[in-house]
């Protein structure tokens, strides 16, 4: 199986991703709007996602929180659009409440069980996405860092 | 500290893209992936890396949709 593909436009202000599954488009459908599922795998290993408000129709709303340790990280959004195809949604990090995303997600049946999902985000300006894309780096980089002072401080490296 | 503590702290760091370590039984070797550090291209690779992370759970929760389906099937 291949690995996600990544695509930043040189023209808009869109980040697209690609991949593709060993699921039909409706079990993929399943996985994104069924919040037990959508909860066990959106979040990254070390965190615990709750989910806050889940009402996975068009024009229904969403809100959940990643937590880890004493941290919480706040998400929430519309769901603009839910059908067999697509699911076309807005996303916005509590941090930064004046941004928002909007996202849509394709479920390109490839046959044999197998799907190619595009994942699209369009956001309000090259400076929000090229922020969006670093605030991970950063959050990773500085992770990475405050773990490897600790590490040092201890003394066991 | 313990074994499992610099365990837990290199898959954090793993999980950010800035180290990889091949499959296997402990002890593993640790890269450093210095591509990450560049500063455009590592931004992009970071955020591919963590959506391809999320998209390896979804593989598994897709595994169990898939049993269970099965199992309800018999």
């Amino acid at each position: 199986m291949s690995e996600a593909q990544i695509e930043a436009d040189k023209n808009l202000p869109i980040i697209r991703i690609t991949r593709e599954f060993a699921g039909t488009p409706e079990q993929l459908l399943r996985a994104h709007t069924d919040p037990e599922l959508f909860a066990q795998w959106c979040g990254p290993d070390s965190t615990t996602v709750r989910i806050d408000h889940w009402d996975a129709k068009s024009g229904g709303a969403w809100r959940y929180a990643a937590v880890r340790g004493d941290e919480e990280f706040g998400f929430h959004g519309c769901f603009h659009e839910v059908g067999p195809k697509r699911i076309v949604q807005t996303f916005t990090f509590d941090g930064a409440p004046d941004g928002v995303a909007l996202e849509t997600l394709t479920f390109e049946d490839l046959g044999d069980g197998r799907t190619r999902l595009h994942a699209q985000s369009l956001v309000d300006s090259f400076e929000g996405r090229d922020a969006w894309l670093r605030s991970g780096m950063e959050t990773g980089v500085n992770e990475g860092y405050a773990k490897l002072d600790t590490l040092l401080t201890k003394g066991t490296v | 500290m313990y074994k499992r503590q610099v365990y837990k702290h290199l898959k954090v760091l793993e999980e950010a893209g800035l180290v990889t370590r091949p499959p296997g039984p402990q002890p593993r070797s640790v890269r450093l992936e210095r591509d990450v550090f560049d500063e455009v291209g590592g931004w992009i690779e970071q955020y591919r890396r963590r959506a391809e992370a999320r998209y390896q759970r979804l593989d598994a929760v897709l595994r169990t949709m898939q049993d269970e389906q099965r199992g309800s099937e018999k």
